[in-house]
């Protein structure tokens, strides 16, 4: 189990640190958008997976996986309106 | 029943009052709120001159644990001329305002705030405290500065606002060290256990550079005339003769109430050599203005450079040369509040009555509008400290120090100083008296309210007044040794 | 392996400081502030001080940036308008002094507090363990609202007039000529996601105000989560700007108000000021805890709220990207 944990949270770490260098390489605002966007869903879904198992009771567990959720609506209507505002900006200038 | 929490509750029911019934006529109930205020001070200082010094514990909890006002006798007669010159402020305001609509709904609400946070910080007998009463000071202060909204009391505002925070970190620093190394906030328990190390000199460093910026001591000063020439007559008033005292009170308490053991000869020293350069720099730029209420307010600069003085006067000297240091400076502190409020008072009048801010738009104003330039006299002779004023006692209290306690080089800085001070105000004069201007019938000026002209006029009066009355502030301001022992004795 | 986190954190906060004082752009300045902030809510809560770290996070961080992000906006718009500058201000480079001088005197300062911490005489008094040997007279349970709302309420009843006076200074500042906005931009996505999250941030706040009595929590934070909730839903387009004048002007002031009032007629008793009945200290703390956290984040919401409307449809974003 431990070994388990220990491998979810280094994958999720992996995708934090390639989505961040994504967000600092990519020229483009959309393919950043996408690489910060791996971090936040996939990312921090494998560290609160890992870190699960270490929940002292139910209730912990629960606010573990609601902070995951939380930051997925979040970072997803983040990334929309940001995506959204873009595109319009785009539209207005052409 | 005590009357100290009240002298906080009214001026904070009042504030409360005025925020949210704008529709009642609240310059006059303001009014009548300063008479409330003025009586129950009246009672404290009675009270206090009676029995001593009292202290209150709010909340029921002792120090350290809870908060303690302390009402002793410099406490109640600071608590008594801010109750006065805020009272004659909200007269002169009644009038003032009348021609400012939009800033009228809200200068009242910040003068209460302004005025509990004063009051509170007078009483204020603990660190934490103060710095909670000084940032309110520090935000009804910036908040009246930019009543107007232009684009000049914006910027100045802006910059005070900066200083000011700087200022309150750097004592809230200084606090943080207090507290770490005693585990007191308290001012008094703290005099006991202070001793002279590194982390005390730090922490009394680090509070003083920012109520040094607070007060605006030179080289910190250049945020005052801005803010306090740009503002509102009555704003200016009260800045200049309250708020920057409220931040100098706090340091002289510290140092020689609570550190004079710590306060090493050689700081105190540097105290007297940035008052010194302030009252010299100070009196030279208010040479320099073409605009009377920056002169005014430079004038502030240089005023405040006297009470530099104090430090090396009193650190250090015999105990009685000390006492004579400590009685000039806040004697000095009252002096020049009256006649600093009174000076912003009739400029704002002659400003109103002439439509310009330049001197040179006072030319033959002397036969037009002599009231209020006869306050402006009035309390020039204070500024000067020519007898018989309260500025002449402060000064001859503090000459008297100096020469008694050797210090040759004070002496001639008092002297010169007040030297400087009747050249710019003789500006002010030579304009207004110009004869050519009078015959050929310049100076034509709207008539001003009589309950302006009379304000500046009283409170001039009373700067003048103070030279014959001194021995009743003198008599309370005794040092805070006796203080505290009568504290021992009355509880 | 702590140590290691805090040398890191430490650092981190050091260059976001440097990212701040050196950006030339404006809004990056910003984007490193927030993170600043919300990097030292993360050195709060090192430092075992939740309560802090949610109120940093909340207000310093996150309600100072949405102030901050705003104000750039105008300034860019305004910029926009008149010269088509960017950001930079001065459009001069900055003089070398002006560089060198903070970070030289921020060394002096921090070996000077080096030097204050390391000599440190040991505290002749011990508050902590008076807090706890008092608690038990004070009606609550945790300590530090015990302080803030028991043995030194009298600075909380300062503080709340400071930020009350703050958003008197911003009504002030406010033009009297302000119509209703031009109809926001109703985001169908931003509007339906504040529609379900509000009531959940609404629940967080009351429960943090709730639980301040026994656990790091109270006024403050839930004030600055209501606030928080406010703001989103003004910036999701509900027309909630438009309370009326007096309601918001009395729900500001309402939690000083009533602090005010029970500090002053527990005096009728012959107590003296700010001392609560032993019988019901709780209650009374609890009572004024809501009313504040009621008020603050009403104070909060306006400080934002008063702001001018958006001057012109130029936003921030336009700023970073044409910096690229």
């Amino acid at each position: 189990m431990m070994y388990l944990q220990i491998a979810l949270i280094c994958l999720g770490c992996f995708f934090f640190i390639v989505g961040t260098l994504g967000l600092l390489r990519f020229n483009d605002a959309y393919s950043r958008i996408h690489a910060i966007t791996k971090a936040d869903n996939l990312g921090l879904g494998l560290l609160v997976l890992g870190l699960l198992p270490s929940a002292v009771n139910a209730f912990q567990g629960i606010k573990l996986l609601l902070i995951w959720l939380l930051v997925l609506v979040a970072s997803a209507t983040a990334s929309y309106l940001i995506a959204h505002y873009l595109k319009q900006q785009q539209e207005g200038d052409v | 029943m005590n009357l100290i929490p009240f002298l906080l509750v009214i001026p904070l029911a009042w504030a409360l009052i005025s925020l949210l019934l704008p529709r009642l006529p609240i310059g006059p109930i303001a009014l009548l709120g300063m008479l409330v205020q003025s009586l129950a001070t009246a009672l404290l200082w009675r009270s206090v001159q009676l029995h001593g010094a009292e202290r209150y514990a709010i909340g029921d909890w002792m120090a350290p644990l809870g908060i303690t006002l302390v009402a002793d006798g410099l406490t109640v007669t600071l608590l008594a001329i801010t109750a006065l010159i805020a009272m004659v402020c909200a007269f002169y305001a009644l009038f003032y305002l009348r021609s400012h609509r939009h800033e009228a709904r809200y200068f009242w609400p910040l003068f209460w705030f302004l005025l509990a946070s004063l009051n509170g910080i007078w009483l204020a007998g603990d660190l934490f405290n103060l710095y909670v009463g000084l940032e309110l000071v520090t935000f009804a202060a910036v908040g009246m500065v930019i009543l107007s909204a232009n684009r000049q009391t914006l910027a100045a505002g802006l910059r005070y606002l900066y200083m000011a925070l700087l200022g309150s970190i750097g004592y809230l620093l200084g606090v943080a060290l207090l507290y770490s190394a005693y585990g007191t906030l308290d001012m008094r328990q703290l005099a006991e256990l202070i001793e002279p190390n590194w982390t005390t000199h730090v922490a009394m460093l680090s509070i003083s550079l920012g109520l040094l910026v607070k007060t605006a001591i030179f080289p910190f000063h250049f945020w005052l005339p801005p803010a306090h020439g740009g503002a509102l007559a009555p704003v200016s008033a009260l800045l200049s003769a309250l708020v920057v005292k409220s931040s100098f009170y706090i340091l002289a308490r510290l140092w020689l109430d609570v550190g004079a053991d710590v306060l090493p000869v050689i700081t105190a020293q540097g105290f007297g050599l940035i008052g010194a350069c302030a009252i010299f720099y100070g009196g030279f730029k208010a040479l320099q203005q073409d605009e009377i209420k920056m002169l005014v307010a430079y004038s502030t600069v240089a005023q405040l450079g006297y009470l530099m003085l104090v430090f090396p006067l009193a650190a250090g000297t015999a105990p009685e040369h000390s006492m004579l240091a400590w009685q000039g400076g806040m004697l000095h502190v009252l002096a020049h509040a009256l006649a600093k409020s009174a000076m912003f008072l009739s400029v704002g009048t002659l400003v109103l009555a002439v439509g310009s801010k330049k001197i040179d738009a006072l030319a033959g104003i002397s036969t037009r509008i002599p009231l209020s330039l006869f306050a402006f006299g009035l309390a020039g002779v204070s500024l000067m400290g020519l007898p018989p004023s309260g500025g002449f006692n402060a000064k001859w209290l503090m000459l008297q120090s100096a020469i008694g306690s050797g210090q040759w080089h004070w002496v001639v800085v008092l002297s010169l100083g007040s030297l400087l001070t009747a050249t710019y105000i003789f500006k002010v004069f030579r304009v207004s008296f110009d004869q050519q201007a009078i015959d050929s019938g310049k100076g034509l000026v709207k008539r001003a309210p009589w309950g302006m002209e009379l304000s500046a006029l009283f409170l001039a009066g009373l700067a003048i007044a103070l030279g014959f009355a001194a021995a009743l502030p003198v008599e309370l301001l005794s040092l805070p040794e006796v203080e505290s022992s009568l504290m021992e004795a009355s509880q | 392996m702590n140590l290691a986190f805090d040398v890191l954190l430490g650092i981190a906060l050091l260059l976001c400081a440097a990212g701040v004082f050196y950006s030339r752009d404006l809004f990056r300045a910003v984007v490193m502030f927030i993170a600043f902030g919300l990097l030292l809510a993360l050195v709060w809560v090192r430092l075992d001080a939740p309560d802090l770290a949610l109120a940093e996070a909340a207000i310093g961080a996150g309600l100072t940036g949405v102030l901050m992000i705003d104000a750039v906006a105008h300034l860019s718009a305004k910029n926009a308008h008149h010269q088509g500058a960017q950001f930079d201000q001065t459009g001069a480079r900055p003089q070398l002094w002006s560089r060198i001088l903070p970070v030289f005197s921020a060394v002096i300062i921090f070996i000077l507090l080096l030097g204050a911490i390391w000599w440190r005489p040991d505290a002749p008094v011990s508050l902590p363990d008076l807090v706890a040997e008092s608690l038990p007279e004070s009606g609550v349970e945790h300590p530090i609202t015990a302080v803030l709302l028991n043995f030194r309420s009298y600075d909380t009843l300062l503080e709340i007039a400071v930020l009350l006076v703050a958003v008197v200074v911003a009504m002030a500042l406010k033009p009297d000529t302000s119509e209703p906005e031009a109809g926001n931009s109703k985001d169908p996505i931003l509007h339906g996601l504040s529609a379900r999250l509000v009531p959940p941030m609404l629940v967080v706040g009351v429960y943090i105000l709730w639980a301040g009595s026994y656990m790091p929590g109270g006024a403050f934070q839930g004030g600055a989560i209501l606030a928080a909730a406010l703001v989103f839903l003004k910036l999701a387009g509900f027309g909630i700007e438009r309370l009326a004048d007096s309601l918001l002007r009395i729900g500001l002031a309402l939690g000083f108000i009533v602090f005010l009032t029970v500090a002053t007629s527990v005096m009728i008793g012959g107590r003296p000021f700010l001392t609560y009945p032993e019988s019901v200290a709780g209650e009374l703390i609890f009572f004024i805890e809501a009313m504040l956290t009621f008020s603050i984040g009403l104070i909060l919401f306006s400080l934002f709220s008063q702001a001018p409307p958006p001057v012109a449809p130029t936003s921030s974003l336009q700023g970073e990207q044409d910096e690229r």
